[in-house]
């Protein structure tokens, strides 16, 4: 009786066995793949203060402005020197208007030992892009997958009077 | 100037997602969960003007006969029985039983504000934290 009350009521269409297997084993994927690319946000993070920490700044200039391999936008394209070689690098990422103006200077930070480990001294190439690009999306990812994997068992737990038996 | 924008927009959002936490936790934990049942399905237009399907759900509570109005619900046919939760003695809170990530979209906006934040502020402060833990550059 209490069963075929249950059945009357919520009459929405109950996965099987299967579908649901196949719905955990995609929850797990999205998990393992979002909790890789935290990490990897993360270590780079952590890879670009070991650098900055044996690393010296100097300042270069804004040599050009390049169109983006996209053609909507526009790079920057910066130059600096050091022991007498001047080195040129392209912004990883374009804007349009440009975000700069050719003989603007701009800070970077080299490795003396290794020059061509440089990086431009700014948050938004330091840190803004691995966040925004790899932490973020790995953690919501996570926040997902594991509210996929144990959201039914929250609810049944935190609202037992709205979640007698497994949610959707 | 665009980093303090950035900034606003983020402690907004932070704030609107740690409400919308709390108020989902309280709804739900005063909540009281029914049936109703799909009368029809109408189709309306979103914002951007596309065509959406809506149901209506029929159901009572407080003693009254209610309809709500809900998306996600093309999997039922009309006439389906689907539970749905309310407040008592508030109307405005009727709503199809939250699926399981009702917790997850306002728990994805927090990290969305907070990552906001920390770039936003890590922007404008940006010379002063290098200084600080970097101090062998300057």
């Amino acid at each position: 009786m209490i069963e075929a009350t249950r059945a009357r009521q919520q009459s929405a269409p109950v996965p099987n066995g299967d579908v649901r297997w196949l719905r955990t084993g995609l929850w797990i994927a999205l998990l393992l793949l979002s909790t890789t690319l935290f990490i990897y946000g993360i270590a780079t993070v952590l890879h670009v203060h070991a650098q900055l920490a044996r690393s010296v700044r100097t300042v270069g200039r804004v040599v050009a402005i390049e169109p983006s391999s996209d053609g909507e936008t526009n790079v920057c394209v910066f130059a600096f020197e050091v022991d007498g070689t001047t080195r040129t690098f392209r912004n990883g990422w374009g804007s349009n208007p440009s975000a700069c103006r050719i003989g603007e200077p701009v800070e970077i930070a080299y490795v003396p030992e290794a020059p061509d480990t440089y990086v431009r001294l700014a948050f938004f190439e330091t840190h803004t892009r691995k966040i925004l690009f790899a932490i973020l999306p790995g953690l919501c990812g996570a926040l997902f997958a594991l509210g996929g994997l144990f959201g039914g068992w929250l609810l049944r737990k935190r609202h037992p009077h709205l979640y007698p038996d497994a949610p959707a | 100037m665009i980093a303090f924008l950035f900034l606003l927009v983020s402690l907004a959002l932070f704030g609107g997602a740690l409400r919308a936490l709390f108020a989902t936790h309280r709804m739900l934990r005063s909540a009281v969960r029914t049936t109703g049942r799909i009368r029809a399905f109408v189709e309306t237009r979103d914002s951007d003007g596309d065509k959406v399907m809506h149901a209506l759900i029929d159901f009572e509570a407080d003693g009254e006969h209610r309809t709500i109005e809900t998306g996600g619900m093309r999997a039922h046919p009309v006439g389906a029985i689907v539970p749905v939760v309310y407040v008592p003695g508030d109307p405005s809170q009727d709503e199809p039983l939250p699926d399981i990530h009702v917790y997850t979209w306002p728990a994805c906006f927090l990290c969305i504000a907070l990552a906001g934040i920390v770039c936003s502020l890590g922007t404008l402060f940006e010379a002063s934290l290098f200084r600080f833990f970097f101090p062998a550059l300057y």
